[in-house]
């Protein structure tokens, strides 16, 4: 799958795009010129300059290191809650289709889940929990399981037949060992793909709530919550919901990207 | 036909007792006590422990769970979800009903303004596959599915509203005039999905066998795509575009935040903040309702249209 | 007369990435009154030349060569023109019939819309002459077969009534493209009796079939395309006897059991 991977070239370039955006992410103290937090009204609404590129917000803190700071929590984030989704929906489906323990009741929660408008369901959960980010990362999980429990489920089923892992059994290797060296590889690369797809979709769930105050809370420079703060002063000071903005389509077409391209790799169907 | 209809219904009720346990649970988990809230409602001076435990017994709080939930249900089913615990003039009902018409006419014209504006482009992507108007519609689709709707409608509003002046910036009052940005922000994150749908099923419709055999006849291309190939793309296309309208329901909620529109989006996020738990509960149980209601409806009318379905349920 | 005259046709396929040749140099002709079959596996490039000549490939192909069809050459005329002729002077009958009608469609409904396309006859005369072409091809009570949905009717069924509509505007040949393939046996040789019954009447065809045994009922002249190329052509016992070409030897070896038993059957009918 890897090797496949790395010789489709769009796929590879669109991965190192995300990788180099992330490695600035990391290395915000260094690169970026000001402190996001540092509050200095003789900078309010400053026009672009060397020292800020993107010019100050109502409150003369560089936009542009606010930005790069920003890559942390926003993709961060976005990250936390796909490993807690796939976490749960794998384990889930594991449960289910592998050890065939209570499949039934399984699967019925994942129906119920999947009937239901999950995105009233995210404002319900954030509600109940309390406005935070971490009950922001909950409730994306809980409303994103059951999609991958029943994906992985269904996958799960697909490969316990297949000869190889019969041949396993047959050979007298434990349950553990084939769960490990078998049937996860073989899940793995289409829940990968599913995954990337679905970075982007966190990544706005994410910074929509935010954007309504309901999860990361100001000063933090989240995307999302540069855009609530934003939302007050875009009159005299456009640039404050242009560069979020653009940040967050740009990333999120890259991961949207990067799922065609893999899905395209590993996949060589068709698609739109 | 009728016993089809019949066991649809019968299917839904699980889902619907699912909802209502989950609204159910949802409000008794609330870190607040229902009796310190009510007796806060009733202005009480002196909140005792004596005056707690005597409201509980009369609310009915002491009852055992599934009484108070049989009860719960009840009153749901009257619409009667008690009153606002921010403002207690009002009951639950009374604000949601409020609210109800403005979202109501929101997704309304979001939705005219999706199927208006996607059948047409999806028509034209699909008929001339490949051509600069469907790469540019792709183009475009690709762009608006990662464009978060709160940042459209604040574009919208900065370009439209404030450069051009031509539109009020929020809020309802210039009647259809300020309706207008709203409508255009939901039905563009919707859209892309829609020009998608139709453009995908009509090229699948396109390499059928019957598309074939209409052009070995000699028919005229344009009732070969009218007549045969957008009828059956139609055909496969209306369930999803009914179990949108719930969707798009649902989805003004933070368009209505971003335009300070007076709907039940407004009214749940606000509701969020101010912990009046009554309101988001009673909204969350609407829109689940409605949810399973249109699933189960467009259902029925899928197989009501599918001549090959309808036969096989007689 | 030949009706049908086809010359140095070539077609390739264009995709993003290359550019594949189809058919390589076909020409072939189909006299008046005659049964030509094209023999050959699948893949071979049988159907494919038949849709090339009908126009009724994309823009992704690209032919050259010229297909005389009386006095135009289907190739080059305009596709109105194409259009017109398709399905009235000629027509085509599909090898799956389960899947070529519309669903949404009550049969009767696409009967008269293929009328309404090629004749100016009124709703009435369009009705009658629904119902005769259904008597025709023997199917018992025409006015309800009208009011069916394609998918309440046999797979026999509505491969008769395929028949029917490509026959009833008299056509000047007629293309059978597997019309047997996929269609159980039993009715396989019921659709098999009418088009012996059409060979008979004289009608030009041009059958299309995988199949040495079922050639064996109809053919006049058979003509054996394999990797799109025409490797062989002749009378159909100028074929069986002495097959001049490699792959037609491995063809007709490979048949030639099967066949046998087939015309022990068939033979026994006639």
């Amino acid at each position: 799958m890897v090797k496949r991977l790395l010789r489709h070239k769009p796929a590879v370039i669109t991965l190192g795009i995300i990788l180099f955006i992330s490695l600035i992410g990391i290395l915000a103290p260094v690169i970026a010129p000001n402190d996001p937090y540092k509050v200095d009204l003789i900078n309010k609404f400053a026009s672009p300059s060397f020292e800020m590129p993107f010019g100050g917000d109502q409150l003369g803190r560089c936009i542009y290191s606010r930005i790069i700071w920003g890559i942390r929590p926003t993709l961060g984030l976005a990250f936390i809650t796909m490993i807690g989704t796939i976490g749960l929906g794998l384990i889930m489906g594991l449960i289910a289709g592998y050890f065939r323990v209570c499949d039934e009741i399984i699967m019925r929660i994942v129906d119920i889940m999947l009937a239901f408008p999950s995105q009233v369901m995210v404002f319900a959960v954030v509600a109940l929990l309390g406005i935070d980010v971490r009950n922001v990362i909950l409730a994306n999980v809980f409303i994103k399981w059951a999609w991958y429990a029943r994906m992985i489920r269904t996958n799960v089923m697909k490969y316990k037949e297949k000869n190889f892992i019969n041949y396993s059994r047959v050979i007298g290797n434990s349950e553990n060992f084939i769960l490990l060296k078998h049937l996860l590889p073989s899940i793995a690369s289409e829940t990968a793909m599913l995954a990337s797809l679905d970075i982007g979709w966190a990544i706005i769930n994410i910074s929509t709530l935010s954007f309504l105050g309901l999860g990361v809370q100001a000063p933090t420079p989240e995307w999302g919550a540069m855009l609530n703060e934003a939302k007050e002063v875009f009159i005299a000071n456009p640039i404050q919901i242009i560069v979020p903005g653009v940040a967050i389509i740009l990333v999120v077409s890259l991961f949207n990207l990067l799922g065609d391209y893999l899905r395209d790799a590993l996949d060589p169907k068709e698609v739109m | 036909m009728n016993k089809y209809i019949f066991k649809r219904v019968i299917g839904i009720i699980p889902l619907l007792f699912a909802i209502s346990l989950f609204t159910f649970v949802f409000i008794n988990l609330i870190p607040s006590d229902p009796a310190e809230v009510a007796l806060r409602l009733n202005k009480t001076p002196v909140i005792t422990q004596e005056l707690l435990e005597k409201t509980r017994e009369d609310l009915g709080l002491n009852d055992p769970y599934w009484v108070r939930y049989l009860n719960w249900v009840t009153d749901a089913m009257k619409f009667d979800f008690g009153v606002s615990y921010v403002r207690p003039s009002r009951t639950v009902a009374q604000e949601i009903m409020t609210g109800l018409p403005n979202t109501l006419m929101l997704s309304g014209l979001s939705f005219v303004l999706v199927i208006v504006l996607s059948l047409p482009i999806g028509f034209f992507c699909a008929i001339y596959k490949d051509s600069w108007f469907d790469k540019l519609m792709r183009g475009f689709i690709f762009i608006t599915t990662a464009m978060p709707a709160y940042w459209v409608g604040l574009m919208l509003m900065w370009i439209v509203s404030i450069k051009m002046a031509l539109l009020p910036t929020s809020g309802n009052y210039e009647g259809f005039k300020s309706l207008i940005l709203p409508s255009v922000t939901v039905a563009l994150t919707y859209i892309s999905t829609f020009i998608r749908l139709i453009r995908n099923n009509m090229i699948e419709n396109m390499k059928e066998d019957y598309v074939l055999y209409a052009n070995v006849r000699g028919l005229k291309q344009r009732n070969i795509l009218l007549k045969h190939i957008l009828r059956n793309s139609l055909h496969t296309c209306v369930v999803a575009i009914g179990m949108s309208i719930p969707q798009l329901i649902s989805g003004t909620i933070v368009v209505e935040n971003v335009f300070a529109w007076p709907g039940l989006g407004t009214l749940c996020i606000d509701s969020i903040f101010n912990r009046d738990y009554p309101i988001i509960q009673a909204y969350v149980l609407l829109i689940g309702v409605l949810f399973i209601v249109f699933n189960l409806l467009f259902d029925i009318i899928q197989v009501m249209i599918d001549p090959k379905l309808r036969r096989g349920m007689e | 007369m030949a009706i049908l005259d086809i010359n140095n046709l070539n077609l390739t396929f264009h995709n993003k990435k290359k550019s594949t040749q189809i058919l390589k140099d076909i020409s072939f002709r189909v006299e008046e009154g005659e049964c030509l079959c094209i023999l050959g596996e699948s893949g071979s490039g049988k159907s494919i030349t038949m849709k090339s000549i009908m126009g009724l490939l994309d823009r992704n192909f690209e032919i050259s060569g010229t297909a005389m069809f009386g006095d135009i050459d289907l190739l080059s005329v305009n596709k109105e023109t194409l259009r017109k002729t398709r399905g009235k002077t000629m027509t085509m009958i599909l090898q799956n019939p389960m899947v070529c009608f519309d669903s949404l469609y009550r049969v009767g409904v696409q009967i008269k819309e293929t009328f309404q396309e090629h004749t100016s006859w009124s709703n009435a005369e369009i009705y009658n002459q629904s119902v005769n072409i259904l008597n025709k091809m023997q199917i018992r009570h025409p006015e309800e077969v009208l009011k069916k949905y394609p998918h309440q009717l046999s797979g026999g069924m509505l491969q008769r009534i395929m028949i029917g509509i490509a026959l009833a505007l008299n056509p000047k040949i007629l293309i059978a493209d597997e019309p047997t393939t996929a269609i159980d046996s039993i009715t396989q040789f019921e659709i098999m009796k009418e088009f012996i019954r059409l060979k008979e009447q004289k009608v030009t065809m041009i059958f299309i079939t995988h199949d040495l045994g079922i050639a064996s009922l109809i053919a006049d002249r058979v003509l054996v395309m394999n990797k799109g190329c025409i490797v062989d052509q002749g009378s159909f016992v100028e074929i069986k006897e002495n097959p001049t070409n490699n792959y037609t030897k491995q063809l007709v070896a490979k048949k030639m059991a099967v066949m046998a038993s087939f015309k022990s059957i068939m033979g026994g009918v006639q």
